[in-house]
C-alpha cells in the first residue's frame, strides 16, 4: 500500500512535473478570467429630485470580482444599501442573491457577499498585484452577454487624482483601451495579479483605474464611519513658482519650495493648525517642490495630495514643516473626518434618497449637490455661485423651495422657485427641520416666509389656520403619499 | 351735390396723405457709421473699423434722430439725404443708450435745405396701422414696410440690456439697417424702429412716442440724465392670506417687495411689503399693472415718464392706513457695469504685466460661452452685487483680465479672471482704489490678494521695468486709463 503510494506520487511527478514547475510563468499568461469575475446585477430604487416623493426601479449591471474570504469585490458606484443584488458566475445563467456587506463611496469600493455555498464552488480569488505598473500593457475583462470580453490597456500614466464620488485624493491609473463604455468595474490585470478597477471611462478611449494598492489600504482602513476613514487634506493650495510671492514672505526663492495655503477647513469647519498663508516645505517628510509634488520612493514624482491617504487614515496627524510669520515650525496636522453631509451644499451621493417636505404644496428641499444638478436650467446665480464656491454666508445649509403645487390655498405663487430660503416667522432656516418647526410657531395667524436676496420674490404669506386641510388636499389631488421624507420631528 | 363734395374731400385727404407721404420719406435719412469696439480683455485694443448702416429721420431744429445703436463707438459718421449720393458729416449731439435713441447735428446747413422735419405723434393704438422707413441690409434705396401695431408692451432694450422700457411690437417687416428710422402714422412720427426677437416671426419693435418725448425733454437742458427708477421690484398681490395679512380693504393694489441699491430716498420713504395703489393718479391693479391709454401694462411705464429727480405722487398701503408720498426718481447709473457700456472705452492699470479692469458685463460678454458659464463667482459679482447694501452696490470688482508675459513674471501662475480683492493690504473696489493702493507697496513688494485666497507678490522696481517693456513690446499706449465716473 505504501508502495502504491509512492508509485502515485512519483507518476504525478513525473506526468505533471514539468507544469507544474512552469507554473508561475504559465499563470502570468493564462488568467481564468471566468473564475474569477462575476456579473453583478444591480435593482435599485432611483429618485427623481425635480419629483422627490417619486421612486423608480432602476436594474443595470456592473462586474465584481472574487477575492479572498469569500468577498465579490466591486466598486461603490451605482450601489445602494437598500438595493437587491444578483450574481451571475461563469456566464451561466443562475443567479445567486447576493448582499452588500460594506460600501465605501469616498474610496468608491464595494464588498458583496453570497451566502449560497454552491456559488464559491469552481471560483478563483485573484491576488492583488504589490505595486502598480507604469508602463507596457494590461488586460481589461468584463462579461457581455454570457462571454468574457477582453482587451489590452496600454497604460498612459500614474497620477494622483480625485475619487470618482468625493474629493479623496489617490493614485489613479489612466490607461488607453479599445472597450467601450468602459467605467463599471472591469477588471484590469497583469498576467494573474489584479491591477485596479475601472471607474470610468471616455470618449477618447481613455479608462480610469482605481489601483488595487489603494483598494487594498482600503479594504484594511474600512469607511468612515465603520471603520478609521480615509485621509484628507481639507485645504486650498497654491504653487510657489513665484520667487517674488516666496521672496515676500522672507524666504530665499533659490534653496526653498513648497507650497502656499490659501484657505483652510473647506469641508470642516473645526480649528486647523495650518493658517492662510504658511508655505508647507515638508509633509511626512516628504520635501514638497514649489508645484506641490514630492518624490516617492515607488512611483517617483508625485502630487502631495496622494500624502494624505498614502499611508494615514482619518484621525492620524501628520507632520509637517512650515514657513510662517517668517520662522519653520512643525505641526501636527490632524487628518479630518470628512462628512459629505455637511457644507453650505453638500455632495451627498447621487442616488441617495432625496429629501422633502410639502407645506400647502409649497415644496421644501435641502440645497446639496444632487439637487443642483436637478435644478440646473433654473437655479439662479446666487444658487450656483454659492454651490461652487462655498461661501461664509453666515448659514451652515440652505434650505430651497423648489416649486409650487398649484392650489387654491397658494394661489398667486404657482410659478415661484427655485427659491432660497432665509427665514420663516422670524425664524431662521438651514434645513427642513427648521421649516417643519417655522410652521408650528405662526405669527398672528399667518406664516410669513422670507427669501434670500436672489432677483426674485422676498416675501409670501400663507395662512396659518388652513396650512394643514390645504397640504392634505394637494397631497390628495397630486397622488402624493407623504407629505414629508427624511425629516426627523423631534430634531430642531 | 352732397356726394360731389364728399368726393372733393377724400380726394384732398388723398392728396394730402401722398403729399405727407412724399415729405416724410424724403426726411428719412440713411447713416453710415464708421465704427471701432474696444477690447474688453485688452482694454488698450480696439477692434478694426466696421462700417455699420442705419435710418434715421430729421426732427425740429435741424437735428436727425436715430438709434443709439447705429451710432455707437463711432469714428466717423455720414449720413446720405432721400435720392442724394452726397455724402455729410455727422456727429453725436446726445446720445441715450438706455432708450437706444441719439440726436445727431450735420455741421453743413446745406443738408437740412428743402427738408420738413417730421413731428414726434402720441402712442398709437394696438391694431392701428404704421408704415416704417428706412434703409435695411445698406440700400441705396429707401424701403417701405406696412404693418399694425400688434402689442404694447415692457420690453427688455437689448442696446443697454439691463433696462426695461415701453415697447410698441409690430408685424410690419423691420431689418438691420432699418434701426432709427420712424415708423409713421397719419403723418406723424408714432415710434423709431430698434430691435427684433429671433424667437419670434414677423414681430419687430419700436421705441413708442413716451420714450421719444421723455429723451427730447431730457436734453433740453444740454445734459442727457437717462431715465430714472423708483427703486423697487413690485409682485403681484392675488393670494387672499396674503391681502388679509396686509388688512387690504379691497381688490386693488400690488405690493412692493424689495427695495434695490443704492435708492437711499426711496429706502427712507418706502418698506418692504407696502401696497402700490396708486401712482400718479393711476389706480395698480393686484397684478402690478395699470390702464395706461387703454394698454394694460406694468405700473414701472409711470416712472418712466419722469424726468431724473423729479417726485412722483404714489398712494401706498401701509400697516393698514392709506399714504400718499411724493417719491423722488433717479436714473441710476451704480448698476452701469451690469449693462452695455458705450462712449467710454474700459479702464485698466497694468502692474508688473498683470493687467486689471473692471467686472462688467461687456468683459463676460466677450468671454465665450464655456468661460462665461463657468465664472460663477464673476456673475454673483456682476449681478447679485446690487441686492446686498448701499457700498456693495455702489463697489465696481476688480478682475485679472490678461497677464502679458515676460521673463520678469513668467512664474506667476494665477489664472485670469480672478478678482483682485486687496492691493498692498488694501481693499480694492474700484479702480481708483486700485490707482490708490498702488502708491503703498509693502517691504517693497506689491502684494496681491485675489477673491479665491490665492495670492502674489512683484517686487515694485521688478514691476516697473516689467511694464516698461511691455509697453514698448506691444504698443501700448499707457499703464493706465481710469476715468472718474462719478
Amino acid at each position: 500500500m505504501i508502495m502504491n503510494k509512492t508509485i502515485s506520487i512519483w507518476l504525478i511527478i513525473t506526468w505533471f512535473g514539468l507544469p507544474l514547475a512552469a507554473l508561475p510563468w504559465k499563470n502570468d499568461a493564462s488568467f481564468q478570467a471566468e473564475e474569477s469575475l462575476v456579473e453583478i446585477e444591480v435593482t435599485k430604487k432611483s429618485y427623481s429630485y425635480k419629483q422627490p416623493w417619486l421612486t423608480n426601479n432602476q436594474t443595470g449591471n456592473k462586474n465584481g470580482l472574487i477575492i479572498d474570504h469569500h468577498q465579490i469585490l466591486t466598486t461603490a458606484d451605482g450601489l445602494r444599501f437598500d438595493a437587491s443584488y444578483r450574481i451571475r458566475k461563469g456566464g451561466e445563467s443562475k443567479r445567486y442573491e447576493a448582499t452588500l456587506s460594506s460600501i465605501d463611496f469616498q474610496a468608491n469600493i464595494a464588498i458583496l457577499r453570497v451566502a449560497d455555498p454552491e456559488f464559491w464552488l469552481e471560483v478563483e480569488p485573484v491576488i492583488f498585484a504589490p505595486d502598480i505598473p507604469q508602463n507596457g500593457n494590461l488586460q481589461v475583462y468584463r462579461w457581455r452577454s454570457g462571454r468574457i470580453e477582453e482587451r489590452t490597456a496600454e497604460i498612459v500614466r500614474l497620477y494622483v487624482g480625485s475619487a470618482k464620488l468625493s474629493k479623496l485624493a489617490h493614485l489613479v491609473l489612466l490607461a488607453s483601451s479599445e472597450m467601450n463604455a468602459a467605467g463599471w468595474s472591469e477588471i484590469v490585470m497583469d498576467g494573474n495579479r489584479l491591477v485596479g478597477l475601472t471607474t470610468s471611462g471616455s470618449k477618447n478611449k481613455q479608462i480610469m483605474i482605481l489601483p488595487a494598492t489603494f483598494i487594498a489600504a482600503a479594504l484594511e482602513r474600512g469607511p468612515c464611519g465603520e471603520g478609521m476613514g480615509h485621509g484628507f487634506f481639507d485645504f486650498y493650495w497654491m504653487p510657489s513658482n513665484n520667487p517674488a510671492l516666496l521672496k515676500s514672505k522672507g524666504l530665499d526663492p533659490k534653496s526653498s519650495g513648497g507650497i502656499i495655503v490659501t484657505r483652510t477647513g473647506i469641508l470642516k469647519k473645526e480649528a486647523t493648525s495650518l493658517r492662510e498663508g504658511d508655505v508647507i516645505l515638508k509633509i511626512d517628510g516628504f520635501t514638497i517642490d514649489k508645484e506641490g509634488k514630492y518624490i516617492d520612493p515607488k512611483y517617483g514624482r508625485l502630487s502631495f495630495k496622494g500624502l494624505s491617504s498614502r499611508s494615514h487614515a482619518t484621525g492620524e496627524t501628520i507632520p509637517m514643516e512650515i514657513w510662517r510669520d517668517r520662522q519653520m515650525q512643525t505641526i501636527n496636522y490632524l487628518l479630518p473626518r470628512v462628512d459629505y453631509n455637511q457644507g453650505l451644499v453638500p455632495s451627498r451621493q447621487q442616488d441617495a434618497e432625496p429629501r422633502y417636505l410639502i407645506a400647502g404644496g409649497l415644496i421644501f428641499q435641502p440645497m446639496d449637490d444632487p439637487l443642483m444638478q436637478a435644478l440646473s436650467k433654473t437655479s439662479s446665480g446666487a444658487m450656483d455661485y454659492f454651490q461652487e464656491m462655498q461661501p461664509e454666508i453666515g448659514r451652515p445649509s440652505l434650505v430651497v423651495l423648489t416649486s409650487v403645487l398649484p392650489d387654491d390655498y397658494n394661489l398667486d405663487y404657482e410659478n415661484i422657485g427655485p427659491l432660497m430660503l432665509d427665514c420663516i416667522n422670524g425664524l431662521p432656516i438651514h434645513t427642513l427641520e427648521d421649516v417643519a418647526h417655522a410652521f408650528a410657531n405662526p405669527l398672528n395667524g399667518f406664516h410669513h416666509l422670507k427669501f434670500m436676496d436672489d432677483f426674485n420674490l422676498k416675501h409670501l404669506v400663507l395662512k396659518a389656520k388652513t396650512l394643514q386641510d390645504a397640504t392634505e388636499r394637494v397631497l390628495q389631488h397630486y397622488r402624493i403619499r407623504s407629505a414629508s421624507r427624511g425629516v426627523d420631528p423631534l430634531k430642531p | 351735390m352732397l356726394r360731389f363734395r364728399n368726393k372733393i374731400f377724400l380726394l384732398c385727404v388723398l392728396i394730402s396723405s401722398f403729399l405727407q407721404a412724399n415729405e416724410a420719406e424724403r426726411a428719412v435719412v440713411k447713416i453710415i457709421n464708421f465704427s471701432q469696439l474696444p477690447d474688453w480683455q485688452e482694454p488698450w485694443k480696439f477692434s478694426q473699423v466696421t462700417p455699420g448702416a442705419g435710418s434715421g429721420f430729421v426732427i425740429k431744429g435741424n437735428r436727425i434722430m436715430t438709434n443709439a445703436h447705429v451710432v455707437s463707438w463711432s469714428r466717423q459718421l455720414l449720413v446720405f439725404r432721400y435720392q442724394d449720393p452726397q455724402p455729410y458729416r455727422a456727429s453725436i449731439e446726445f446720445i441715450g443708450h438706455d432708450c437706444d435713441l441719439a440726436v445727431l447735428k450735420v455741421d453743413d446747413p446745406a443738408f437740412f435745405e428743402g427738408l420738413t422735419p417730421l413731428e414726434i405723434g402720441e402712442l398709437p393704438a394696438v391694431r392701428s396701422s404704421v408704415t416704417t422707413y428706412g434703409y435695411p441690409a445698406g440700400g441705396q434705396q429707401i424701403s417701405y414696410t406696412s404693418g399694425v401695431i400688434s402689442r404694447i408692451e415692457i420690453q427688455r432694450y437689448s442696446h443697454i440690456f439691463n433696462r426695461h422700457f415701453l415697447t410698441l411690437q409690430t408685424d410690419a417687416a423691420l431689418n438691420p439697417g432699418n434701426s432709427g428710422g420712424p415708423a409713421i402714422q397719419d403723418g406723424f412720427v408714432v415710434g423709431v424702429s430698434f430691435q427684433g426677437n429671433p424667437e419670434l416671426e414677423n414681430a419687430g419693435f419700436i421705441i413708442p412716442p413716451e420714450i421719444i418725448h421723455h429723451f427730447l425733454k431730457d436734453i433740453e437742458d444740454g445734459y442727457y440724465h437717462g431715465f430714472p427708477d423708483a427703486g423697487f421690484n413690485v409682485a403681484s398681490l392675488h393670494n387672499p392670506a396674503f391681502r388679509e395679512y396686509l388688512q387690504l380693504p379691497n381688490g386693488e393694489g400690488a405690493r412692493i417687495d424689495y427695495i434695490l441699491e443704492p435708492y437711499p430716498e426711496t429706502r427712507q420713504l418706502i418698506k418692504e411689503n407696502d401696497v402700490l395703489l396708486e401712482i400718479d393718479g393711476y389706480s395698480v391693479g393686484s397684478d402690478g399693472m395699470i390702464l395706461y391709454k387703454g394698454n394694460r401694462m406694468q405700473a414701472s411705464v409711470l416712472f418712466d415718464n419722469a424726468q431724473h429727480q423729479e417726485k412722483v405722487p404714489v398712494k401706498i398701503w401701509r400697516d393698514g392706513t392709506e399714504q400718499s408720498i411724493d417719491l423722488p426718481v433717479f436714473a441710476n447709473t451704480e448698476d452701469r457695469l451690469s449693462g452695455r457700456q458705450y462712449d467710454t472705452p474700459p479702464p485698466y492699470l497694468m502692474i508688473g504685466g498683470l493687467v486689471f479692469t473692471e467686472l462688467s458685463l461687456d468683459f463676460l460678454r466677450d468671454l465665450d460661452r464655456d468661460q462665461r458659464s463657468n465664472d460663477a463667482e464673476l456673475l454673483y459679482q456682476l449681478f447679485y452685487r446690487n441686492l446686498q447694501d448701499e457700498d456693495s452696490s455702489r463697489a465696481k470688482p476688480i478682475l485679472l483680465s490678461s497677464k502679458l508675459n515676460h521673463p520678469g513674471n513668467i512664474d506667476l501662475r494665477i489664472p485670469k479672471r480672478l478678482i483682485l480683492t486687496h492691493l498692498n493690504d488694501q481693499p480694492i473696489q474700484s479702480m481708483q482704489d486700485l490707482q490708490a493702493a498702488l502708491q503703498s507697496p509693502v517691504d517693497g513688494f506689491h502684494l496681491f490678494v485675489f477673491s479665491n485666497h490665492m495670492m502674489e507678490a512683484l517686487e515694485v522696481e521688478n514691476a516697473d521695468a516689467i511694464d516698461q517693456a511691455l509697453l514698448k513690446a506691444y504698443q501700448i499706449p499707457a499703464t493706465c486709463r481710469i476715468h472718474d465716473h462719478e
